[in-house]
């Protein structure tokens, strides 16, 4: 009879160690994986997955934490917006994947670099500190582009059975924006441009991206952050484009407290100043958009569901690709 | 009679001409902050610049501020200056922020600490929680106004409640003294 306690004692005592050495493993994962965010979430609406390369997925809403090698999965009527470490912002539309490849914000300038691959869907980007650190190891990769950039705000939409889209919103004055295929390279010197590039890594030579194109763009994929307000959601969409831009605000503000209210040049950081009334602006759109007053300002979209026809994709009718921009062998 | 009628009439146009060019200007700042939120900040400046001249004092601070960042249009602090001091003088909140920071730091004017102080204190006494924040350091700095560090903090105080997020070592008396020794 004592021994049998004894082996159920011994059995016990194993089981509580192992769940002690279970339990301590994941809290050290935990911990290991909040150490290791590399952003996180501003802005969502819809659905939004992170999946990580072991397969392990996670569903996002706002302020949750974005890893390295992260793959982001946007589904239909769904956008995210998220901000990396060093500043940088990338905005995902519907129906959109993304890989973060690499990612390192490093005080060591040489060892700071990003290496995004964008699979399908409409992204944008604004670039943050490792452009300006180490901008040769800033890279963002299409199916059959790669992207040189320096100090700028590009984007680009992929479509299935489509060639793939690459412009500059943005440019920072003096920089330029090179689109690299297998077979040829384009440069952007001054924002408002676009290139197709096809499948056989053929572009179209540089021409202004038509301003509905633009829109739809700016529509699918929104940058709460400089502003943008985006369409309109769901009941819980609409809440958190509110809290977005409450902590836009805050964020700014925090960001002038922290520096005692001076730029770099020793003088009033007068674009954060002004960069907050346009988020206080957005803030109240935001709620007048929640509580269904006229008076909201919705960038030109009605509804998430209303942008996004039976394809999922916003006005394609103008968007730059297929027969109304036949430019440059950008075939599909 | 008829020069009471015709003194009459010219009030009615004059009030009619007054109020189409307001609608004008709200409808040109409308599209000036549409294109703004798109990122096209030259078109942005165009419409600006329509609302501006007939008065809109929300365009004629995001037109000061767009010249005073070389957003849109060339930078020029002078004229961002000029345009921030007309919206401030009409009551625009912001701007009587920024202006009173300019004439602090003589970004387009010449520099003059006590007129900032003064603008900042309009700006903080109409609600404006970084302008409060902003008060408190040039009341502990002792810069356009006299030194006094009780009114630094009860001006830090302020813009906390007012939701500005003050660092905790500016919430009391001696970490403000600290920090702003001579």
């Amino acid at each position: 009879m004592l021994k049998v306690f004894t082996r159920v004692s011994t059995i016990s005592t194993i089981t509580t160690l192992l769940l002690c050495l279970l339990l301590a493993a994941s809290f050290a994962s935990a911990a290991s994986l909040a150490a290791e965010a590399i952003g996180e979430v501003v802005y969502m609406a819809g659905t939004v997955r992170a999946q990580q390369p072991n397969s392990t997925a996670r569903d996002l809403d706002l302020e949750s934490p974005i890893f390295p090698r992260d793959t982001v999965v946007t589904s239909r009527y769904s956008q995210v917006e998220i901000r990396f470490k060093d500043g940088t912002i990338l905005a995902q539309g519907n129906d959109a994947e993304i890989s973060l490849d690499d990612y390192v914000y490093s005080t060591d300038v040489s060892a700071s670099k990003l290496l995004f691959k964008m699979s399908t869907g409409t992204f944008r980007v604004v670039t943050g500190e490792i452009v300006k650190l180490n901008p040769e190891a800033f890279i963002l990769q299409t199916r059959f582009t790669t992207l040189g950039i320096r100090g700028t705000q590009p984007f680009i939409k992929i479509e299935e059975d489509a060639s793939d889209m690459v412009g500059v919103i943005e440019l920072t004055p003096g920089y330029t924006v090179s689109v690299t295929s297998a077979r040829q390279t384009v440069s952007f010197d001054r924002a408002g441009l676009f290139t197709n590039i096809n499948r056989d890594g053929e572009m179209s030579d540089p021409a202004p991206t038509p301003p509905a194109v633009q829109r739809a763009i700016q529509r699918a994929a929104p940058m709460t952050s400089l502003g943008e307000l985006g369409a309109r959601g769901s009941k819980d969409d609409m809440k958190r484009k509110v809290k977005t831009f409450e902590k836009h605000v805050e964020r700014e503000k925090k960001g002038i407290g922290d520096h005692d209210g001076h730029g770099d040049d020793g003088h009033p950081d007068y674009g954060s100043i002004h960069h907050i009334t346009v988020q206080q602006t957005g803030l109240k759109n935001a709620k007048d958009q929640k509580e269904g007053k006229s008076s909201a300002i919705s960038d030109g979209s009605s509804s998430l569901g209303g942008d996004h026809p039976d394809d999922g994709h916003p006005d394609d009718g103008d968007d730059g690709h297929g027969d109304d921009h036949g430019d440059g062998g950008g075939g599909h | 009679m008829i020069f009471m009628f015709i003194k009459r009439f010219m009030g009615i146009l004059l009030a009619m001409t007054f109020f189409a060019g307001c609608m004008a200007g709200q409808i040109a700042q409308r599209r000036g902050d549409k294109a703004y939120r798109a990122n096209d900040y030259e078109t942005a400046a165009q419409e600006y610049s329509e609302a501006a001249t007939s008065g809109n004092r929300d365009a004629q601070y995001h037109l000061g501020a767009m010249y005073i960042e070389g957003q849109g249009v060339p930078k020029d602090l002078v004229k961002g200056a000029d345009l921030l001091r007309q919206a401030a003088e009409q009551g625009q909140n912001d701007a009587q922020l920024m202006y009173g920071l300019l004439n602090i730091y003589g970004d387009g004017v010449p520099v003059d600490p006590e007129e900032g102080v003064r603008w900042l204190t309009t700006a903080a006494n109409g609600g404006n929680d970084i302008a409060m924040y902003y008060l408190g350091t040039l009341y502990a700095m002792g810069l356009g106004v006299e030194k006094n560090i009780l009114t630094a903090l009860q001006w830090m105080e302020k813009a906390k409640d007012s939701g500005f997020p003050v660092k905790e070592e500016l919430l009391t008396e001696s970490g403000l003294s600290a920090l702003y020794t001579e």
